[in-house]
């Protein structure tokens, strides 16, 4: 592909004293293009953004954001770059205007002009009617909306947003996922982190899957989740998944592997036709309150499990 | 350096402080609560003492009808002396008379109930009235050295005082009734002057003289009220110091502060600005609150020079006391902490230092410290200028000290400032 690198990352190690946070990550992002970073707790996302923000040494390695080190270019970087941390940086006890001029006035805007995007930037994340209001009185889902207005204050070509919608109802979280396309189609280049792969298979163009420290998979969403196989997905969803029923659907499952939570078992297999009239009578024997069985296409989650042998969240 | 952003910075936690009602309450409440219990309690000169006298009259003769002058006459002027004090008049005596009873004076003397029994011996009054020597006794009660002084001076000043003016009498009548014919000319003065030095062999005159300044209330009010400002310094500047990194890592702000195109720098000179705004908020409080109580505070910087300079003195001040609260922030683990053992350690310096406590009331070694701490030097030429009104000589001769501690205390702070912000991000 001959398109523009945005981000390049190559070999970097993080070790905090004792733990190694990042074990040698290498990709490329490209302009334009949202890059997932898809992975459970403790994985090293946040590591990883810390360092593209600047505001992180990396124990070896390099990285470079718009052609600049983020080492020795760091506040260069810093200046391109909008950053969303996982937590609220609002200050509570101000409102969100206070708080988007400070901001501004960090990034050296002037007055006049501070006022205007600020202004600007609470319309575009719907907060401009409760500008006024201390944001300790805000939900969940307006602090995140103002932490990404806070973000693009500075217009940044670069976007690094850290889990955006961890916490947020599902509701919240579609509606952060609205925003998130809108940046996408005026062009800025985004990295997402987040642990939801539903999250990171709508929206990234390009996913990496990380897992202790290490990217364990990079591709678009399509070729990541075909890479499971030929597999077919039978999800058994019932009132209360007991362990003989798990049991006996991952009898029936390829490899003896299924994924399952308080109310569903998903198994795989490369004849659903035959499978699935025996996962119904397994799932009846087994004694559980069928509610629905379907026959699916594998999900990111489905990628992680058959790399990993655990499951994502 | 942005200075955009250190102003952005700076008034970012003004802001939030003034939103802080416990930052309020050590910038406004607290002041305005200990200058009022100071004000009442203490910022008051002691009152003029009343002696209360037992008076005798062993004299046999004080009721004779033709004496020129009497036991009973001076007991007459006891009851009619004052004091002047701010409050007004206050007698000095509180004379009971009882006859010729000594044993019962002398008992009640005893027994506390007064301070002083004057006894006049038999023939006083005639003696008097006849220029001869008027003999009296005068009895003290002691146990206590304080009451025991101040009652032998008051009675000893008073009858010296009757004694010359009795004298100038004695001298004055004798010269008019000279015969002066009788005498070569000249003759006369010698005489009059030779017996001036009988009566007077040393003439002094002692006046007391109190500094105007600290004369009654407003100048012990004002020296309060300098004392506040100087706590303030102190108390706040160590706080403003210990929460100024560990804060923003608490609030989890500080990793995105820094992920702006800003320095270290920035953070420290913003955040600084914004104490300093505070302190000086703080100190105006003090100030405006004792001048409303009457406290005694002069500031004329056109006429007086060493008035220009207490900004620049309470300036060093904030400063070297943030410093010296960045160095505490190395030891605190949350912003929590660090203003606790911001005040753990300034509530003791507060009384150590002789900022708050006069340095005459501390033992000998702890004033050696308190003379060398240069926050104390600081409130001393502050108070020597504000409340004593004195000029230049109050103050440059602790300028170099005291700019020097400024950037040590400080320039140790910046140091603090970054090994903190290094370890938080
Ligand atoms: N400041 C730190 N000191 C020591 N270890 C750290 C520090 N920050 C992170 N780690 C460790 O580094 C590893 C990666 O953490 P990181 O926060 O980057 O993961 P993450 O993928 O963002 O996780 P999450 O989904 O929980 O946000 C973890 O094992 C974590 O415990
Ligand atoms: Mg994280």
């Amino acid at each position: 592909m001959g398109r523009e690198v945005a981000v390049s990352v190559r070999e970097l190690v993080k070790e905090y004293d004792g733990t190694l946070a990042l074990r040698g990550v290498s990709f490329d992002i490209y302009k334009g293009e949202v890059f997932g970073l898809l992975g459970p707790n403790g994985a090293g996302k946040t590591t990883l953004m810390n360092i593209l923000a600047g505001i992180l040494l990396p124990t070896s390695g390099k990285a470079e954001v718009l052609g600049h080190d983020v080492v020795r270019e760091s506040r260069a970087v810093r200046a391109l770059v909008g950053f969303c941390p996982q937590e609220t940086v609002a200050y509570e006890e101000l409102n969100a205007m206070e708080n988007m001029m400070f901001y501004a006035g960090l990034y050296g805007l002037p007055r006049s002009e501070a006022k205007r995007r600020s202004k600007e930037l609470l319309e575009f994340v719907r907060l401009l009617d409760v500008a006024k209001k201390p944001v300790r009185e805000f939900s969940g889902g307006m602090k995140r909306r103002l932490n990404l207005a806070i973000a693009l204050i500075n217009d940044p070509e670069v976007l690094l947003l850290d889990e955006p919608t961890t916490g947020l109802d599902p509701r919240a979280r579609r509606d952060a996922w609205h925003y998130i396309e809108g940046l996408k189609a005026e062009g800025r280049t985004i990295l997402l982190a987040t642990h939801y792969m539903e999250e990171a298979d709508r929206l990234s163009d390009r996913v990496a899957i990380m897992d202790l420290g290490r990217v364990i998979a990079l591709d678009t969403p399509e070729a990541l989740k075909k890479s499971v196989g030929e597999l077919s997905v039978i999800e058994v969803h019932v009132e209360e998944a007991s362990e003989a029923l798990k049991e006996a659907l991952s009898a029936l499952s390829e490899n003896g592997k299924i994924l399952s939570g308080e109310d569903y078992v998903r198994l795989y297999t490369r004849d659903p036709e035959a499978v699935l009239p025996k996962a119904v009578e397994a799932t009846l024997r087994a004694g559980a309150k069928v509610i629905s069985v379907s026959v699916s296409e594998p999900t990111l989650e489905d990628v992680f499990l058959k790399l990993t042998g655990r499951r994502l969240e | 350096m942005g200075l955009r952003a250190i102003l952005a910075i700076a008034e970012r936690d003004v802001r939030s402080t003034a939103k802080d009602k416990m930052a309020l309450f050590w910038i406004v409440a607290f002041p305005i609560f200990m200058l009022t219990m100071s004000f009442l309690l203490w910022a008051n000169p002691m009152p003029p003492v009343t002696v209360k006298v037992g008076i005798v009259y062993e004299d046999t003769t004080v009721n004779w009808g033709n004496l020129t002058f009497t036991a009973k006459n001076i007991t007459d002027i006891m009851k009619e002396v004052y004091v002047e004090t701010e409050e007004g008049k206050v007698k000095v005596f509180n004379v009971v008379e009882y006859g010729n009873k000594t044993d019962e004076a002398l008992r009640d003397l005893k027994a506390g109930k007064l301070d002083a029994v004057v006894v006049y011996l038999d023939r006083f009054s005639v003696n008097a009235s006849y220029g001869l020597s008027a003999k009296a006794e005068i009895y003290v009660r002691g146990g206590d050295a304080y009451t025991e002084q101040v009652t032998r001076a008051v009675l000893t000043q008073f009858f010296d005082e009757l004694s010359d003016r009795i004298a100038e009498a004695r001298i004055e009548v004798m010269e008019q009734n000279f015969p002066e014919d009788q005498l070569p000319p000249g003759q006369k003065q010698m005489i009059v002057e030779w017996m001036k030095g009988l009566a007077w062999p040393v003439n002094t005159t002692i006046e007391t003289v109190t500094p105007e300044t600290l004369m009654g209330k407003a100048g012990l009010r004002g020296w309060f009220t300098i004392a506040m400002t100087g706590v303030q310094l102190l108390m706040s500047g160590l706080a403003i110091g210990a929460t100024m990194v560990v804060e923003e890592r608490d609030r989890k702000t500080l990793r995105r502060l820094m992920a702006a195109p800003i320095g270290p720098w920035d953070l420290l000179l913003g955040k600084t600005l914004s104490g300093l705004v505070w302190l000086g908020i703080s100190s105006l409080v003090c100030i405006g609150y004792g001048l409303a109580w009457g406290a005694r505070i002069y500031w004329h910087p056109l006429e007086n020079p060493a008035h220009a300079l207490v900004p620049v003195l309470l300036l060093m001040g904030g400063l070297m006391m943030t410093g010296l609260g960045l160095l505490i922030s190395m030891v605190a683990k949350t912003s929590k902490g660090a203003s606790g053992l911001a005040t753990a350690i300034g509530f003791p310096l507060m009384f150590l230092t002789g900022i708050w406590m006069p340095k005459w009331m501390l033992p000998r070694p702890l004033r050696v410290f308190a003379n060398c701490f240069p926050l104390t030097m600081i409130v001393d030429a502050l108070r020597a200028v504000m409340v004593f009104d004195a000029g230049l000589e109050a103050v440059l001769p602790v300028l170099p000290w005291t700019i020097l501690a400024t950037l040590v205390f400080y320039g140790l702070g910046v140091l603090a400032y970054k090994v903190v912000l290094r370890r938080s991000l």
